[in-house]
């Protein structure tokens, strides 16, 4: 065991004992309370930028109990507080009910995607022009796989439109229409984030979940026979949804 | 040299700013007065969406990235994965300078994610040492270092902070950055001189100043917050190690509560007024 092992493990006590406090730093043991908070208060700071809408939705007070119990029970495996907190939405389940609160869900797990697509690097994209070596009548058995980044949410809730409204500081309702929501890296770093339709929404999801071409088209076109799907197959790409692609079955 | 960077952006700078995300936009189209901008490396790493604006801004001023969450003091070691990071984002923006702080913010694998401290004594500067040169080797430059705010002394130091840094300095060549918030703040909680810090540490070694605002609790405690306007003792404070260091690179940061660009660019000028041109060695 090294000497700085030893320091930081006697360091760390000492943010939760004052005996242990007193022993490593004497008389300026008081100053340990001040690491207590800046640690507590990085991690709800983090926390609070991660997760606007969640937050603008939730009470104040369930929200700082929520922050509060996810920072003492979260493992903090990684160094960048960007990505701090991603797995916030399935820990929602300790403190609400996931079946009367799915709104909560909902804002947690776009928010979550949100910060992910603003800060992880992608590979590089299968842009449209890669498939044009494949032959025709392999293209139906097409898999691709999607980039860390690319996320599809269906919610019940008008969740992009609360999304949009929390950004811009505007009033928001929480009733409507449903909708699903495609958020994406953009090729430059930025965010893209769109709004479905049902039979788009069922092609993207398909292909997203490892299906074949043919059985993302068949779950689309059952929705809506005139599926425009030249269109929304070329919108992916330019939304660089994929990093890899193969042809079932082969090597 | 990118081609890309303008006269400017190539200069020698000395009035900085902090620029954080919020402000990014704005500088590009604004172009506020003043020389550079330092930014926090880490926010710019892997796919980050802020990368393209910093590279935008880079092409008119210069940059200088300093880190807040490698803790070169782990006893875990640096990860590998941080490094290469930095490594990538020195070689596209060719900053003014690279910093770290003297700090350490991880063990067994978990992180805390704050600027935590290590006793001042041999085992330590050896490790600092190793550590600092490993990072100077891969990322083939000088790096700088940072005094950190102190909340507590341990028991087991056993040299001052000024021998501490000045072996640093001798061991690894490194430069260092004169934090003089974090000096006051010493000084206000536990009694260190800042003063005596500013003559007792070698002239050569400080490269670049920083000025910050602090939170002061009623019972006279501070607080390293970055949340409030420069202190007059701090701005003295600056006075005193530019009469000792000469006029060097000082940045103003500011990280919460943050006001519009225009009142910091401002507030960054006014650091001309305490810096003395002519350097006597004497603080």
């Amino acid at each position: 065991m090294s000497y700085s092992s030893d320091v930081s493990r006697g360091f760390l006590q000492a943010t939760l004992n004052a005996e242990s406090a007193k022993l490593l730093f004497g008389a300026t043991s008081d100053g340990i309370n001040q690491y207590r908070t800046n640690l507590y208060h990085h991690l709800i700071a983090s926390l609070e930028s991660t997760y606007p809408t969640l937050r603008a939705l939730l009470a104040q007070e369930l929200w700082a109990e929520l922050a509060r119990e996810y920072t003492q029970c979260d493992a903090r495996s990684h160094w960048d507080l960007n990505l701090y907190g991603q797995d916030l939405s399935s820990f929602l389940g300790s403190v609400l009910d996931p079946e009367s609160s799915d709104i909560f869900y909902d804002a947690a797990r776009l928010d979550g995607a949100v910060q992910k697509a603003l800060f992880i690097k992608t590979d590089p994209p299968v842009q449209a022009q890669d498939l044009i070596k494949i032959s025709p009548d392999l293209l139906g058995s097409l898999i691709l796989t999607p980039q860390d980044t690319s996320f599809l949410l269906r919610s019940k809730h008008p969740i992009v439109s609360i999304w949009k409204a929390v950004q811009q500081a505007l009033p928001f309702a929480l009733t409507g229409q449903g909708e699903t929501a495609l958020v994406s890296q953009g090729a430059g770093g930025g965010l893209l984030i769109k709004i479905l339709s049902d039979c788009d929404a069922a092609f993207t999801e398909h292909l997203i979940n490892g299906a074949n071409l043919d059985e993302a088209l068949t779950a689309a076109f059952a929705i809506n026979p005139d599926f425009d799907f030249e269109k929304a197959f070329a919108s992916q790409f330019q939304s660089n949804l994929w990093r890899a692609y193969q042809i079932e079955g082969s090597e | 040299m990118n081609p890309g960077f303008s006269e400017r952006s190539t200069s020698k700078p000395l009035l900085g700013l902090g620029l954080r995300p919020p402000h990014l936009q704005e500088v590009i189209d604004k172009k506020p007065d003043v020389d550079w901008f330092e930014v926090h490396s880490e926010n710019y790493f892997y796919g980050s969406h802020l990368r393209k604006y910093l590279l935008t801004v880079r092409q008119d001023y210069p940059i200088a990235l300093h880190g807040v969450s490698m803790g070169i003091l782990s006893s875990d070691g640096l990860n590998e994965e941080h490094t290469r990071e930095l490594e990538r984002l020195v070689t596209d923006l060719e900053p003014l300078f690279v910093s770290e702080h003297l700090s350490w913010n991880r063990f067994e694998g978990v992180y805390y994610h704050d600027l935590l401290p290590m006793p001042f004594c041999s085992e330590i500067l050896n490790l600092a040492s190793s550590r600092i040169n490993d990072l100077q080797d891969r990322l083939k430059r000088q790096i700088l270092i940072e005094n950190i705010t102190r909340y507590v002394d341990f028991s087991e130091s056993t040299m001052t902070e000024a021998e501490f840094l000045s072996g640093l300095v001798k061991s690894t060549g490194c430069g260092l950055i004169l934090d003089l918030e974090n000096l006051h703040i010493n000084d206000t909680n536990l009694g260190h001189s800042a003063s005596e810090l500013i003559c007792n540490l070698p002239l050569n070694c400080v490269q670049e100043f920083h000025v910050a605002g602090h939170e002061a609790s009623t019972a006279g405690r501070l607080a390293d917050t970055h949340d409030a306007c420069v202190s007059a003792e701090v701005w003295e404070l600056l006075s005193q190690a530019s009469r000792r260091f000469g006029p060097k690179p000082v940045l103003l940061e500011r990280d919460s509560r943050l006001p519009p660009l225009e009142d910091l660019a401002r507030e960054a000028r006014q650091s001309a007024e305490h810096l003395h041109m002519q350097p006597s060695g004497r603080p």
